[in-house]
């Protein structure tokens, strides 16, 4: 933070609002029959200016969901430009069983 | 959580953002995994720099500079409040870590809040996949092409010349 930047205080963390709306891993939905998917779905919006901290916000997401599943399977990537990247690697067989682990 | 980075006017074809809206299903497939939760979160410059059905539907927007164009800032007060948009606007610079956020369900006129880098990155920074082109459809191959179908229409007038 720049030395003549001043802090506001009193305002709530965007990542606990965030995790407001990101379930426990006990309180996940669970599949009721044979082959139902039960795997939830969140969506994001980040906007802002070249250099204004968007990929800081969605790092500091990644990081408040990976400590909530921090018992399970996680995986978070990022593209530049594209989602195709993003979908090839998260159904790649090998990758997941290499990269959906993440310790903090 | 997957993250789709720099993605103003970005163009990404319409079977891609179909297998976008299937991802649950294609984990499921690749994985076998039926609980779970996938975030994904699209960056953007603009709201209209975004492919519209990327944009429609989200569970929480944040927005760390409001554009100046009059199209999206007319846009993001219909998400939230004019006047916190303008006290935004107006402080932002002084913090950094300042950030509005939009949730239809716990700030549905938008509210202000800090978010500041974590202790350490998650993100895995993926390659975009090489987009699959054809040896026919290289503009050397039509350069060829050509050359050789106009050698081959001229090889009678040059075949006459010479008897």
């Amino acid at each position: 933070m720049p030395a003549n930047s001043t802090k506001l205080s009193g305002l709530p963390n965007a990542t606990d609002l965030f995790l407001k709306h990101i379930p426990k891993p006990e309180e996940l939905r669970r599949p009721q029959f044979g082959r139902q998917n039960a795997i939830e779905y969140r969506n994001i919006l980040v906007i802002g200016d070249q250099g204004s901290g968007k990929t800081t916000i969605d790092q500091a997401l990644a990081y408040s969901l990976a400590q909530r599943y921090r018992a399970t399977r996680y995986y978070a990537g990022v593209e530049h430009g594209g989602v195709a990247g993003l979908l090839n690697d998260c159904t790649d067989m090998q990758r997941t069983h290499t990269c959906w682990w993440v310790p903090i | 959580m997957l993250v789709g980075a720099d993605l103003t006017l970005a163009k990404i074809p319409k079977a891609v953002v179909q297998l976008w809206f299937e991802v649950r299903h294609l984990i499921q497939q690749a994985t076998g995994l039926r609980r779970g939760i996938v975030v994904t979160s699209l960056e953007s410059h603009t709201m209209f720099g975004l492919e519209k059905n990327l944009r429609t539907s989200m569970t929480m927007m944040f927005v760390k500079t409001v554009p100046t164009n009059p199209y999206d800032r007319s846009l993001l007060k219909r998400y939230i409040e004019p006047k916190l948009l303008e006290q935004f606007e107006s402080q932002h610079e002084q913090d950094p870590t300042a950030v509005l956020v939009w949730d239809p369900q716990y700030a549905p006129h938008g509210t202000l809040a800090t978010v500041s880098a974590p202790p350490r990155n998650v993100l895995t920074l993926i390659v975009p996949p090489k987009p699959q082109s054809d040896w026919w459809d290289s503009p050397w191959f039509r350069i060829g092409f050509i050359i050789a179908l106009g050698a081959a229409l001229a090889a009678p007038f040059w075949l006459f010349r010479w008897n």
